[in-house]
């Protein structure tokens, strides 16, 4: 810990005193450089993580994004931006980007609104609360490979609890994981773990303050007119949070892959088209057929496309979302 | 609000109940829903395999097949991926939980030139698609030899996370100033500070970031379990 080391001031002697300014500036002024030391030196970590760990794979994927690098053949060669000219002409770039933001924009207002309304249920005066908040919470802790195995299960054409249910009713079984329906099941394992929103969402609920509740009764608010106008707005930072980071996790997700009947980077090819979400194309270039550059290229528009959708998000909620402290204010 | 029309003391104790009773068996059957899946896994678990290849559906097994699940330890070596698992999300808790605390730490203490930049990026990287970074990184562990070992995770662990450092900030910007001029008067350095002063106060927070990190290492898909290939499988891994 070289920290403790660092001299309080440069030299501390009587002789040294004089001939260096008042002693009331001169601790200060040394304090301050010492203070800009220790920042740098408390922040080291991040910052050479962040550039080893981060930045170095991210550039060493653009650089592979100009090759035709496939990890074995020693015959890989530069070939500009060749990748990129190839990728806007493959169909199945534009199929499965359409297909990831149907997703998105389904998966994610969905789970917000669900998680949403789960914490508003478990935020009444309740009994067996805990237990209740629990159990709705339990699913989200399931890894994504759990979830895949147990949405297998549930949705098997022969076995499943799914089908179970419908032929009771006297409706056909259905392959649930097969193409028109398998999208369905993708779409209810995300919501599986809307419990993730609900627990955040509770924790806003709670710090709404009581007293603005009471006014509204006072003045014969509505329950609803008192959610829509009181709750959501102190909720929106949380609520738009939730919404940049469930963006993000939805077009990225491998769910599709988890709920095919493989289960392994190798079943990428054989998914039901409506899964074949944009992630899988990039599974399929990188993992089926070791192209590795294609693929490198393929992420890269990806982290664009994130980088400016996250930017729109942002950009469109400024003025709704609304900051009880605004955390920049401060000094 | 229409109560106030009605006859006092009956209609709206009636009311109250029956909304209470809406409201329970909408709690209710939302928690069946959401934990019915895990009923199916345990019913499926005691089914043979001819039960569960069956179609219509079995419902309920005609003997329970208890073995299943002494067979689930035995015919995979269960205990030696629980323990990789263990060993991996301790050594990335303990390391991430402590850089993170450093980091926060100077994020939260300390001012630099370019400090607002750089929590800029730290708040930024958190919105990152981990996937992006994943496949590239794979390829670098390979090219060092360190895949299939515990490295990338000491480095993952060393190289503090956002979340966590933003954690901590928000705890350590909490704590009185009074704390640290106490200790700079008394000639401590800012190691000193963080190790003896700011820790030790810091127990509800380092056991949350210890909990949400060991549970980031042992059960999410976490792009990175594919660092830990086949031979070291962890049970989680599909």
């Amino acid at each position: 810990m070289t920290v403790d080391q660092i001299p309080v001031t440069g030299s501390t002697g009587p002789a040294a005193r004089a001939d260096r300014g008042t002693p009331a500036e001169r601790p200060r002024i040394s304090m301050t450089a010492r203070r800009h030391r220790a920042f740098y030196l408390f922040t080291s970590p991040w910052i050479i993580g962040f550039l080893l760990l981060t930045i170095v794979p991210m550039a060493y994927a653009l650089w592979l994004s100009f090759t035709t690098y496939d990890g074995i053949s020693p015959h890989w060669r530069y070939v500009g931006l060749g990748n990129y000219t190839e990728l806007f002409s493959d169909p199945q770039t534009w199929k499965s980007l359409g297909r990831t933001g149907l997703f998105a924009i389904t998966s994610v207002p969905l789970s917000i609104i669900a998680g949403l309304g789960l914490a508003v249920l478990v935020n009444r005066p309740i009994k067996a609360r805990g237990l209740f908040r629990t159990l709705l919470y339990l699913p989200a802790v399931v890894p994504p490979v759990g979830v895949g195995l147990t949405f297998k299960a549930l949705f098997d054409q022969n076995s499943g609890a799914a089908n179970g249910v419908i032929t009771i009713f006297g409706f056909d079984a259905l392959g649930w994981l097969a193409d028109p329906y398998a999208r369905y099941v993708l779409l209810m394992s995300v919501l599986w773990a809307a419990g993730n929103v609900m627990i955040i969402s509770l924790a806003g609920l709670q710090d709404v303050p009581r007293e603005l509740h009471e006014a509204a009764r006072i003045d014969g608010a509505s329950a609803w007119r008192t959610f829509r106008s009181i709750t959501v707005p102190l909720l929106s930072p949380v609520l738009l949070f939730q919404t940049v980071t469930g963006v993000i996790a939805s077009v990225q997700t491998i769910m599709p892959l988890l709920l095919s009947p493989d289960g392994t980077t190798a079943g990428v090819t054989a998914l039901p088209q409506s899964n074949y979400l944009y992630m899988m194309h990039v599974f399929s270039q990188y993992f089926a057929l070791g192209r590795y550059g294609y693929a490198s290229a393929l992420l890269w528009v990806l982290f664009v496309l994130i980088l400016i959708v996250t930017g729109l998000i942002f950009r469109f909620t400024s003025g709704v979302v609304f900051y009880n402290v605004d955390p920049e204010a401060k000094k | 609000m229409t109560a106030t029309s009605l006859p006092p003391n009956s209609a709206p104790r009636v009311r109250v109940r029956v909304n209470r009773l809406v409201l329970y068996t909408v709690l209710v059957s939302l928690t069946g829903l959401f934990i019915g899946p895990f009923g199916w896994l345990i019913l499926n678990g005691l089914k043979t395999s001819a039960e569960l290849a069956a179609s219509p559906v079995h419902w309920l097994p005609t003997t329970f097949q208890w073995h299943n699940f002494a067979d689930a330890f035995n015919l995979i070596d269960f205990l030696g991926y629980a323990r990789n698992s263990l060993i991996i999300a301790l050594i990335y808790a303990t390391l991430v939980t402590l850089s993170s605390a450093w980091v926060g730490f100077g994020f939260a203490r300390l001012d630099a030139p370019g400090k607002k930049t750089l929590f800029g990026i730290l708040i930024g990287s958190m919105m990152l698609p981990q996937m992006i970074t994943l496949l590239p990184t794979y390829l670098i562990f390979a090219k060092l030899g360190m895949v299939d070992t515990y490295w990338p995770w000491v480095l993952w662990g060393l190289a503090a996370a956002p979340y966590l450092v933003f954690l901590f900030r928000q705890f350590f910007a909490g704590l009185p100033r009074e704390l640290e001029e106490a200790a700079i008067v008394d000639g401590c350095g800012y190691g000193t500070i963080f190790w003896r002063i700011f820790l030790p106060q810091s127990w509800p927070v380092l056991s949350a970031s210890f909990v949400i990190a060991f549970t980031w290492s042992w059960a999410t898909t976490s792009p990175r379990s594919c660092c830990s290939p086949p031979t070291s499988r962890r049970w989680p891994s599909p």
